[in-house]
C-alpha cells in the first residue's frame, strides 16, 4: 500500500486485505484487456500486436506523473517510497530467462495466474513449471546467492546515473512512450497487411497522447512542492496573534495544571535539545526539537492528541518559532510557555512577594504560588503525571522488504 | 466495441487530469501568498547562524562591517542606531503592511532586534517566508544591544545573557522519570521507518 500505511491512512493490519482487492482488480483488468491469451501476448515479439509493449509503457508514464503530480499535492511523500536495489548480474540473467519463457509459454508471471483462472490448461502447466522453478530457486538458494546478489548498484534511479534532472527524465520517458505507442501501430499495420488509412492508430489517441504531454509539461513547470499550501496560515493572521501575545501561556497555568493532572489538557512538548531534554523536562512532556518540528509523524502526532499543546524551550524564542511554523502548517490550539523553563521557574520559585496591600485575587494567586512551590519541591507533580504516564502514539515500524520482491 | 472503449478511456484520462488540475488550482487560490516554504524557512532559522552573538556584533562595530547593514527596529527603542548604515523602525505589529514590507525588501543586509529575541526572530521567520533574503536577528533584546554597542564587555557578560537553563530545574521541580528515563525513545524523527514510544500523556 506504498505511503499510505506509513502516513496512518491504512492500518497496516489491512494490508493483506487491500492486497486481495487490489489483486482482485488487477487481475481482472488483465483479463479484459486480453492478457489472459498466450497468442496476444507473444504478438509483441512477432510484430502482429504490441498490446504488451503499449500496456507497460503506458503503467510506466501514468505511474511517473501520477506520483510526481500527487507529491506536487502532498498527497503522497516520495521521500518513502522503496526502491528495490539494483543487481545488475541477476537482472540480466533472470530478464533472459523471463524472456525465454514468456517466448516459449506465452506468459509472463502474473498473465500465466490469470489464464490459469480462467481454466487455461497451458497456463496451469505454466504456473505449475513457475511453481517448481520458485521450489528450485528456494532449495539451492545458497548456491544461486553469488550470482543473485552480484553486481549490487543500490537502490539507483535511472535519472541519478544519466545525471539528469528528474522531471526531465519523466518527460523525455512520455516521449518516448508516444513514439512507441506510434511507431508499433505502424508495425503491427505492416504486419497484419492492413492499408494505411485503415490502419489501427486512429484519430482519438491524439487527445490522450496531447494529455499526456501536457501533464509532463505541467510537472516540468511546477516547482518540487508549493511554495505555500491550502490549508496553511496566512501570515498576517500570524503576525496579529504573536503581536497581541495570544500564544502565550503563563506560569501560574502551567502550574496549576500540572498539580491538577485531571485538569491538564495540554501536550507539553520540550522543544530543546537532546542533552537539555535529557537532563530535565516537565513532567509529562514529550521532546520534539524545534528544527524537527515539521518532520512527517511529529505534526500529525500533535494533530491527532485533540488537545492544546504547550511549547517550551529555557526561555521563548525557540518554542516561538516551533510555534510559528505549526501556526503556519495549520494547527489551531498551540501555545507558549511564556519566558520559557527560566520564566516559570522564576514565578514559581523566586518571584519575590511585593510589599503592598493585595486584593482578594492577588491573595490567592500569592497562596496558590507559595503551595505549588512545595508542592514541585516534594515531586508531587511526578508523582501525580506518572501514575498516569502512557504512550502517546506508536508509529508501527516498517521493514524494507527483501531485495528481489515485486514484479509482475 | 473497440472505438467506443477507446473512447472512454480517453475520455476517463481526460476528466481525471483535468480533476487533478483543477484541484491544483483550488489549492493555489485558496493558499496564502509565500515565498518559501515552511520547512525551508524553519530550516534558515533553526540554524544557529541566524542569530547575530553579541561579541559577532561587537567586531562587526570594530571593522566597521556594521555599516554595511540596515537595521530593522521592531522596538523603536534603540539609541545606537549610528552603528548602523540605516536604521528602519517598523512596529512588529505592522510588519508585514505592504509598504514596510516594499521598503524592507529594498535593503540590502537586514539586521532585526526587537523588544525580545523570540519577536526578533519570528519577524525574521515571517519576512523570510515573504521572500525578504540576507536577514538575520541580533540576539537578546534592543537594550542589550546598545550595550554591547555602547561598551567594552566582558565575555561572561555575554554568556550570561544567552538563551540557557538558568536554574538547576531538577533541584527544584522532583520529576524523576521524565526527562531521563524517556530521553533515548523520544529523540528519533518518526519518518515511518523508526519506532517513535513517546512516553508522557496529560
Amino acid at each position: 500500500m506504498g505511503p499510505l500505511i506509513p502516513q496512518g491512512f491504512v492500518n497496516p493490519d489491512l494490508n493483506l486485505f487491500f492486497a486481495f482487492v487490489i489483486g482482485l482488480g488487477f487481475g481482472y483488468v488483465l483479463e479484459q484487456g486480453g492478457f489472459s491469451n498466450s497468442r496476444k501476448l507473444a504478438g509483441v515479439f512477432y510484430g502482429y500486436d504490441f498490446v504488451v509493449l503499449r500496456v507497460f509503457f503506458t503503467a510506466a508514464i501514468t505511474a511517473a506523473l501520477g506520483l510526481l503530480l500527487f507529491n506536487y499535492l502532498g498527497w503522497v511523500n516520495y521521500d518513502l517510497l522503496y526502491i528495490n536495489p539494483t543487481y545488475l548480474w541477476s537482472a540480466l540473467v533472470g530478464g533472459v530467462i523471463m524472456g525465454f519463457g514468456f517466448i516459449l509459454g506465452g506468459f509472463c508471471p502474473g498473465t500465466s495466474m490469470v489464464a490459469a483462472v480462467i481454466g487455461k490448461i497451458d497456463a496451469m502447466v505454466f504456473v505449475l513449471g513457475l511453481m517448481i522453478g520458485v521450489f528450485f530457486f528456494g532449495s539451492f538458494y545458497d548456491e544461486f546467492a553469488p550470482l543473485y546478489t552480484s553486481g549490487d548498484l543500490g537502490s539507483v534511479f535511472i535519472f541519478d546515473t544519466l545525471n539528469m534532472n528528474r522531471e526531465w527524465f519523466v518527460f523525455l520517458l512520455v516521449l518516448v512512450a508516444l513514439a512507441a505507442f506510434i511507431v508499433t501501430r505502424k508495425i503491427e499495420d505492416k504486419v497484419n497487411g492492413l492499408e494505411p488509412r485503415q490502419g489501427l492508430f486512429a484519430p482519438l489517441y491524439v487527445g490522450p497522447f496531447l494529455l499526456m504531454i501536457g501533464v509532463a509539461v505541467l510537472i516540468l513547470l511546477l516547482p518540487e512542492s508549493p511554495r505555500a499550501k491550502w490549508f496553511e496560515t496566512d501570515a498576517k493572521t500570524i503576525l496579529t496573534e504573536a503581536a497581541e501575545g495570544k500564544q502565550y501561556v503563563e506560569a501560574d497555568e502551567l502550574a496549576y495544571k500540572l498539580l491538577n493532572p485531571k485538569e491538564n489538557n495540554f501536550v507539553l512538548v520540550d522543544v530543546r535539545n537532546d542533552a537539555a531534554f535529557a537532563e530535565f523536562t516537565l513532567p509529562g512532556a514529550i521532546h520534539i526539537p524545534t528544527a524537527k518540528m515539521l518532520d512527517m509523524g511529529y505534526k500529525k502526532l500533535l494533530q491527532e492528541k485533540n488537545q492544546p499543546v504547550l511549547f517550551f524551550g529555557f526561555d521563548d524564542t525557540d518554542a516561538n518559532q516551533a510555534w510559528l511554523a505549526l501556526r503556519r502548517s495549520g494547527l489551531n490550539d498551540i501555545y507558549v510557555l511564556e519566558g520559557g523553563l527560566n520564566g516559570f521557574f522564576y514565578h514559581v520559585f523566586q518571584a519575590e512577594k511585593k510589599p503592598g496591600k493585595y486584593n482578594e485575587m492577588q491573595q490567592f494567586e500569592a497562596r496558590f504560588i507559595e503551595r505549588a512551590r512545595d508542592a514541585f519541591r516534594s515531586g508531587e507533580a511526578a508523582q501525580k503525571i506518572n501514575k498516569k504516564a502512557k504512550p502517546v502514539t506508536t508509529i508501527v515500524e516498517m521493514e524494507a522488504p527483501p531485495a528481489g520482491q515485486g514484479g509482475c | 466495441m473497440n472505438t467506443i472503449n477507446d473512447k472512454m478511456l480517453a475520455n476517463a484520462a481526460l476528466l481525471f487530469v483535468l480533476a487533478l488540475v483543477f484541484v491544483i488550482l483550488v489549492q493555489w487560490l485558496l493558499a496564502p501568498s509565500y515565498s518559501l516554504t515552511n520547512k525551508a524557512v524553519l530550516e534558515q532559522t533553526a540554524n544557529e547562524n541566524i542569530l547575530i552573538k553579541p561579541q559577532q556584533l561587537k567586531a562587526m562595530q570594530a571593522d566597521q562591517s556594521l555599516k554595511a547593514f540596515t537595521l530593522l527596529d521592531l522596538s523603536g527603542k534603540l539609541k545606537s542606531k549610528d552603528a548602523f548604515g540605516a536604521v528602519l523602525t517598523v512596529p512588529f505589529a505592522d510588519l508585514l503592511d505592504s509598504d514596510q514590507l516594499k521598503t524592507i525588501k529594498k535593503a540590502d543586509q537586514l539586521l532585526v532586534v526587537g523588544d525580545k529575541e523570540s519577536e526578533a526572530l519570528m519577524a525574521v521567520q515571517l519576512l523570510m517566508a515573504k521572500g525578504v533574503t540576507n536577514i538575520t536577528a541580533l540576539a537578546n533584546d534592543a537594550a542589550f544591544t546598545d550595550q554591547v554597542l555602547g561598551q567594552e564587555l566582558q565575555a561572561e557578560f555575554y554568556d550570561a545573557h544567552a538563551e540557557k537553563a538558568r536554574f538547576d530545574y531538577g533541584r527544584f521541580l522532583k520529576a524523576t522519570g521524565n526527562g531521563q528515563q524517556k530521553a533515548a525513545k523520544q529523540t528519533e524523527v518518526p519518518g515511518a521507518v523508526k519506532v517513535v514510544a513517546a512516553a508522557g500523556g496529560c
